[in-house]
């Protein structure tokens, strides 16, 4: 049984503590090695960066000017992410848990536990009682990897990956309205858009790096519209800032487009030939006139008109899209009911006119196109079609008869786990215990599996409950492809060695591969071996690698797919000649009504409860609450509240109060801010156990994506009269509060 | 009273919360089709790469990179603070950054402001120290003060009307921007103009950034008496032709807007902000 004893020891073992210089502290004299261009760890911008070797360690950076899509630029994270590659918290032998401690253990023995504990598991009840469970912060070669090894290595059916809780909304959107999966534009297009719609993307914070578009369209004259229900500072920097009720997307959109087909702004000629099913949409748009939006949204007539006309007048125009609207039981609604309004001024396929969606993770555009998600094949290849599932196997060289069936999403896998039906579990590069919904259940989950295994290299939250935690490798020590949000395919180069006896992902699974006797399948001894497999593996899917070879992302900083032949460039653009990829080459309109969210606010949970980011904590923070630096800026998470709101309750600002919704409560100090909607409160998700704002959310799904609703739950905020003060001036330094308050 | 709060907050109500709108007029950058040189593989062929490129951006300029200056764009400031983790990796500064972000107040909105060192024609610091530690070079750069002469005084620190100066009670040492020239003087940009997402640090020349640009180069500001010429420039979106601060109305980080009751800070200005309102590191 895999659950938590001795927190105390494992804190003070494997942290987070908090480490803020280079190996052997900042000094002036150093003599550097090398310089190894490579490319940022963390958001889907994957900014180039250049990494200092001295002596085989990794002592600083240097702006890699010469990339084109940052040149030279990077965010906080970006910046200290090097501090994580020598950290003291780094795991470095594989650790196996007796008596409730975790102990280290020689690799033969830790692999050889985990394949037998495999075979005993799925001889007993099956072979789809192992779950599953990969990342897209991976490099695509893992991700291609893990789903490899997750149907041929293990034959379960069970296995999904994290882009669920990211980009699985947007994917499924994009897949319907236009028959593949991928930003459409270039970001060297967002300059010469006269308008520009960011609905649900808080960039300057989650993606800082994108704000040289952004910035460059502006010195261009461009205008921005922004849909949030909190004055970011993306919103503060927009012209039109439509401040809307979590969750009300739909209205707004159809609101918009009801102002763009009433004012006639519409392409007729566009849709009579490139897209399907608009008369019923437009039968459904014209039922939202702003005031019918404005009332659902709460987001006045007058602003939804504007920014209408705004985007509807514009020759040029784009829209883009993240979490905001994508987290959210109608998160492919909300997805369609955007595109919808691109079909129709037909602003797709051009200089300036197009539509993309922001991705979250590093590789979360390459993490969702090679077999790692629950129903999905190489190539973005569904598991469901018999030819594509012919295709693959022919590739692997595995009897058809073997590759399981489409699997479930990650939040119905706990569920199963909690079912007793899933017993063991292969985890990498996760920490749900922060990141899923609803952590109390995700807690009993991990509590009832029979066996648990954790790829990692730092301690996580989830690791803890582990039975066997191998140690991973960072991203500077080993070598691979990443895909960014414009699906360029970039290169992530080796910089240093891992540290200890900790060893890169696909090493890993292949050795579990071959102790479970299904080694000819992962033959491979390189990431470059790994990455010609996929490339075939690949070939004639949506998602076409065949011709990009390391050496042409090297020549031409990064190829975007699809790229069908070694002499082909790369697809900057997609649908320049107006065709779409469903079988007759239209695209599609989706008829949206308006649902909302799963919970609305009501009596006794009068508050609407969204969740987010802040600038200098990735994901679930495993990494970067490590770093001091990010820790000093924000070492806690708040509760933003309206100052109206506030008042009614009597609370102060950086008062600790307690937020309570159906689910779980936490305490959370209070900022008080003009700049969120007064029935609205916010808190960054970034922490775990009593700090994590996802003991509160909503796991409820979205019916097509599995996406939880993260952004929209019913709350209430109990003054608790407590005199804690939050973390201020010097107290701030050399403190994590998930170390010091976990560690009582 | 600390005058580089009042400088900071005053530059804040020029820009506004809002953005400077004008009519479209277009240029178009496309960085996709940017032909970029081939990848560097050592640090000094990097610097070499970029000095080239200086050398044939300035053509027919006299000088190269000694013309080049930095520009403070608030509007653009995201507050992210890559520019403060990113100055400590420059090797003269042991990990010490000199450059802040404050926000201007996080009760009433997101904005913030970086702050550098905007290398006064006749800098104020120098002027007052008594030990002739603080030079400035050829270029105009106002250095750090040398470490033989350094009196530990804090004049200064005291003095300088933008709040840049830090004392650095470890090293006993005055420390401050000196505009990367560890970096500069190799013809690659400061740390911070590096790597800032935005644009809100430029590092650039005159003729080069401020025609693409919608905001007002500035480089005087008016402190009560004093009037201070400064290297570096504020973009703002104004006509003003110098930035004024009286000082009144802004006391003791508490803001007094229009005869309105005082608003107190929110506690996560202080929270950040902490270490660059005091004096020291």
């Amino acid at each position: 049984m895999s659950k938590v004893e001795n927190l105390d020891n494992i804190i003070e073992r494997f942290g987070p503590h908090l480490h803020d210089a280079p190996d052997g502290g900042w000094r002036g004299d150093r003599v550097i090695d090398r310089v190894v261009p490579t490319h940022c760890p963390y958001c889907a911008v994957q900014c180039g960066m250049n990494l200092l070797v001295e002596k085989g360690k990794l002592v600083g950076f240097e702006p890699r000017y010469d990339f084109p899509v940052n040149e030279g630029r990077l965010c906080p994270k970006g910046v200290t992410a090097y501090l994580q590659t020598h950290h003291p918290d780094r795991l470095l032998h594989p650790l196996i848990k007796r008596n409730g401690l975790f102990e280290e253990a020689s690799w033969d023995e830790a692999l050889d536990l985990i394949a037998s504990k495999f075979k005993e598991l799925q001889e007993k009840y099956g072979n789809d009682s192992i779950g599953v469970y990969s990342g897209s912060s991976l490099t695509t070669e893992k991700t291609y990897v893990m789903g490899k090894f997750a149907r041929a290595g293990l034959g379960t059916r069970y296995i999904d990956y994290n882009g669920r809780l990211c980009m699985v909304s947007a994917a499924a959107g994009n897949n319907k309205a236009f028959g593949v999966d991928r930003a459409a534009n270039p970001w060297a297009d967002i300059p010469l858009a006269e308008v520009l719609m960011i609905a649900g993307s808080n960039c300057a914070e989650t993606f800082p790096v994108l704000n040289k578009f952004l910035w460059q369209q502006r010195d261009n004259g461009g205008t921005w519209i922004v849909i949030d229900p909190r004055e970011t500072a993306t919103a503060r920097q927009g012209d039109l800032h439509l401040q809307l009720k979590p969750g009300t997307d739909v209205a707004v959109a159809n609101g918009m487009l009801n102002v763009i087909l009433r004012e006639g702004l519409i392409d007729e000629e566009f849709i009579a030939n490139h897209a399907n099913d608009w008369d019923a949409t437009r039968a459904v748009v014209e039922k939202y006139t702003p005031d019918v939006a404005s009332k659902i949204s709460g987001v006045p007539a007058e602003k939804i008109e504007a920014a209408g006309l705004l985007y509807g007048r514009a020759k040029t125009g784009m829209i883009m899209h993240a979490r905001g609207i994508e987290h959210h039981t109608n998160g492919v609604d909300n997805v369609l009911s955007y595109i919808n309004i691109v079909l129709a001024t037909g602003k797709i396929g051009e200089p300036g006119r197009g539509y993309g969606t922001i991705t979250g993770q590093g590789n979360g555009q390459g993490g969702r196109e090679h077999g790692q998600k629950a129903d999905q094949l190489p190539g973005q290849r569904s598991i469901n079609n018999p030819e594509h599932r012919k295709h693959v196997c022919e590739v692997w060289g595995l009897p058809e008869d073997e590759l399981p069936q489409a699997g479930v999403s990650v939040v119905e896998m706990f569920d199963l786990m909690r079912e007793g039906k899933i017993k063991g579990f292969l985890s990498l590069c996760n920490n749900g215990m922060v990141s899923l919904p609803d952590t109390n259940r995700i807690r009993e989950s991990l509590e009832g599996l029979e066996f648990n295994v954790n790829i990692d290299f730092f301690m996580s939250e989830s690791s803890r409950f582990a039975d066997v935690v191998l140690p991973g490798t960072t991203w500077a020590e080993d070598e691979g492809v990443t895909a960014n949000s414009e699906a360029r395919v970039v290169k992530i180069n080796k910089a240093v060695d891992p540290p200890g006896e900790a060893k890169t992902d696909w090493w890993i699974v292949k050795e579990i591969a071959h102790r479970m006797g299904r080694g000819k399948y992962f033959q491979f001894n390189t990431p470059r071996e790994i990455f010609d497999e996929l490339r075939v593996a690949s070939r004639g899917g949506n998602a076409d690698y065949y011709g990009i070879t390391y050496e042409k992302i090297d020549r031409q900083y990064g190829v975007m797919w699809p790229c069908p032949t070694e002499d082909h460039p790369g697809t900057p653009r997609m649908f320049e000649d107006k065709r779409f990829y469903h079988p007759d080459g239209k695209a599609k309109f989706h008829a949206i009504e308006y649902k909302g969210p799963a919970e609305v606010p009501d009596d006794e949970y009068p508050l609407a409860l969204t969740t987010g980011r802040v600038v200098y904590q990735y994901l679930s923070g495993n990494q970067t609450r490590r770093v001091g630096f990010l820790v000093q800026q924000c070492p806690e998470p708040y509760v933003e509240i309206h100052p109206e709101t506030a008042r009614r309750m009597d609370i102060r600002d950086g008062e600790r109060v307690k937020v309570v919704s159906r689910r779980g409560e936490g305490v959370f100090p209070a900022l008080v801010v003009k700049t969120i909607r007064p029935d609205t409160i916010f808190i960054p998700y970034h922490w775990g156990d009593q700090l994590a704002a996802n003991q509160l959310t909503n796991p409820k799904l979205d019916p097509t994506s599995k996406i939880p609703e993260y952004k929209a739950c019913a709350a209430r905020i109990e003054k608790i009269h407590s005199r804690e003060l939050p973390i201020l001036g010097k107290g701030r330094k050399g403190t994590s509060l998930s170390e010091t308050r976990q560690g009582k | 009273m600390d005058f580089g709060l009042v400088f900071r907050f005053w530059t804040f109500l020029l820009c506004g919360f809002a953005t400077l709108r004008d009519p479209p007029s277009r240029s178009k950058p496309d960085a996709i089709n940017d032909a970029v040189p081939a990848k560097s593989q050592s640090r000094k062929e990097e610097t070499a790469k970029t000095n080239k490129r200086a050398k044939k951006r300035t053509t027919n300029q006299e000088g190269l990179t000694m013309k080049e200056t930095m520009f403070i764009d608030p509007q653009r400031c995201i507050g992210c603070r890559s520019c403060v983790a990113a100055c400590r990796e420059c090797d003269t500064h042991k990990g010490y950054s000199m450059i802040f972000v404050d926000y201007i107040d996080r009760s009433e909105t997101t904005a913030t402001m970086p702050t550098v060192c905007m290398h006064c024609n006749e800098p104020t610091c120098a002027l007052v120290c008594p030990a002739d530690a603080i030079k400035q070079n050829e270029d105009g750069i106002v250095m750090s003060a040398l470490k033989p002469r350094c009196l530990d005084c804090r004049n200064c620190v005291n003095a300088c009307p933008f709040g840049v100066p830090k004392y650095n009670s470890e090293m006993h040492l005055q420390m401050k921007c000196d505009m990367c020239y560890d970096r500069t003087s190799e013809g690659l940009k400061p740390m911070c103009a590096s790597v800032c997402p935005t644009g809100a640090i430029t590092f650039g020349k005159y003729e080069d950034v401020v025609p693409t640009r919608r905001t007002k180069p500035v480089n005087a500001h008016v402190f009560g008496n004093q009037r201070v010429e400064t290297r570096v420039y504020l973009m703002l979106p104004t006509d003003a032709d110098e930035v004024t601060v009286d000082g009144c109305g802004v006391f003791e980080g508490r803001v007094i807007a229009d005869g309105s009751p005082a608003t107190e800070e929110s506690w996560i200005d202080t929270q950040v902000e902490e270490s660059d309102k005091s004096n020291e590191f």
